[in-house]
């Protein structure tokens, strides 16, 4: 079973864009097979080496901000992560309690002490309520609005997702996994290679991998875990 | 069981077959001001039937200065032909309820103490052996058991100071009370 990594992004990606070294397929193979692709396996004069890993940090961000976008997607749990406690009518944060910056839709709001969940109300429910300072029985109430949250605790966290290119960077360097299930290699493939295009070059090929990769983002911000059937080129492994 | 237990259980109750966020809000923010109500509701309907009476029953710590003290406000003091006081100090001691204009008037029993309601919300209390006199009398401590309305514990998660047969009454009576909020609001 394969753990993806960057590394089978850079092979999955540097293959299909006839990127890697190697005069016949046997040379090709020889540079393919290497578990760990740098600079020295590329032979291409328009794209530098640099720009793949660009490329790639960025289609895996694309599918990120899918996932974080989607409420109750479950891939959502791969970024999870919560606001610090925030007090009654407090601003929402830019950034996590761990200082990553937050992105997608807000998730379930907590009470940061006893950890209840809250439900959404009507503001003037929650507004009333936060003035009855005789109350003794909890209520548990929230609404997001305007950028700020009202609610009836103390102080409450957020579910959130987040996302950090330089964590992404790093795993980069130490061909770590990204943030994202294996089962999306070939959308990730798909669009870091449509990304991939400059004026004048790649343009055909990226155009069909952008479809593929467009209709993949599209499936998952329906909530769905399965992405389109492959009918992307098959890789060519190079032929000059 | 704790006043939030019993709290919740009214409110489960009453949004049975109707929960929604926007039910149980309606619920939740009207229940806190029913539950003085309808404790002071258990007290007054409860202490008609005497089975219930006797479950009412508590024991009250009184603090008498110069012979009279004031009623707590729970003390449901139309009942205080029931109520019992002793002096926690000498139990071998009795006290004696009497109408007050005999506590006033009459030559009192030496061999007991005795005690009196003026205006139903002040007891007076003569020793034994003693007469009643309108400048003086004991200051001691007497507890008094009578029918009491159930007390609304000061903080959520303290225990409810009642028998299991008056909590289900309560629960059943703030749900009932609670009902009107869950249509409106439905």
């Amino acid at each position: 079973m394969i753990n993806l990594t960057y590394q089978h992004l850079l092979h999955d990606v540097a293959l299909r864009m006839n990127a890697l070294v190697g005069g016949d397929v046997t040379a090709a193979s020889t540079t393919y097979d290497n578990e760990v692709l740098d600079v020295s396996h590329f032979k291409s004069a328009d794209w530098p080496f640099n720009s793949f890993r660009d490329a790639i940090l960025m289609a895996v961000e694309d599918f990120s901000w899918a996932v974080a976008d989607t409420g109750g997607h479950p891939w959502r749990a791969l970024f999870a992560s919560t606001t610090p406690p925030l007090p009654n009518h407090a601003e929402l944060p830019t950034t996590s309690s761990s200082l990553r910056e937050i992105i997608g839709i807000w998730g379930a709001v907590y009470d940061s002490t006893d950890d209840n969940e809250l439900t959404e109300q009507p503001l003037d429910v929650i507004r009333r309520a936060a003035q009855e300072t005789w109350r003794k029985y909890p209520l548990y109430y929230f609404k997001i609005d305007g950028g700020r949250i009202t609610h009836t605790r103390q102080n409450v966290t957020i579910e959130c997702c987040v996302f950090s290119q330089n964590d992404e960077l790093t795993k980069w360097a130490s061909n770590g996994k990204p943030s994202l299930p294996d089962v999306l290699r070939p959308a990730i493939m798909a669009r870091a290679i449509a990304l991939m295009t400059k004026d004048g070059a790649f343009e055909g090929q990226a155009a069909i991998y952008r479809g593929y990769s467009d209709e993949a983002l599209a499936r998952i911000r329906a909530g769905l875990t399965t992405l389109p059937a492959k009918t992307l080129p098959s890789p060519t492994v190079s032929q000059t | 069981m704790i006043l939030l237990e019993l709290i919740q259980r009214s409110v489960a109750m009453a949004v049975q077959g109707m929960d929604s966020p926007v039910v149980r809000a309606a619920v939740e923010t009207a229940v806190e001001p029913l539950v003085p109500v309808v404790f002071a509701q258990a007290g007054d309907e409860l202490a008609k039937t005497e089975r219930f009476r006797v479950l009412l029953r508590r024991t009250k710590q009184l603090a008498v200065v110069d012979g009279s003290v004031q009623l707590p406000d729970d003390v449901l003091s139309v009942y205080l032909d029931d109520a019992a006081l002793i002096d926690p100090a000498d139990t071998t001691k009795r006290y004696s309820l009497l109408p007050w204009h005999e506590l006033v008037r009459e030559q009192l029993d030496a061999r007991l103490g005795h005690f009196a309601v003026e205006g139903e919300g002040t007891i007076h209390i003569v020793e034994p052996d003693t007469p009643y006199d309108p400048n003086a009398g004991p200051t001691t401590a007497l507890a008094l058991t009578i029918p009491c309305s159930p007390e609304v514990p000061a903080s959520i998660t303290d225990e409810v100071d009642v028998p299991a047969e008056i909590i289900d009454w309560l629960i059943m009576k703030l749900a009932l009370a609670l009902k009107p909020a869950a249509l409106k609001a439905r």
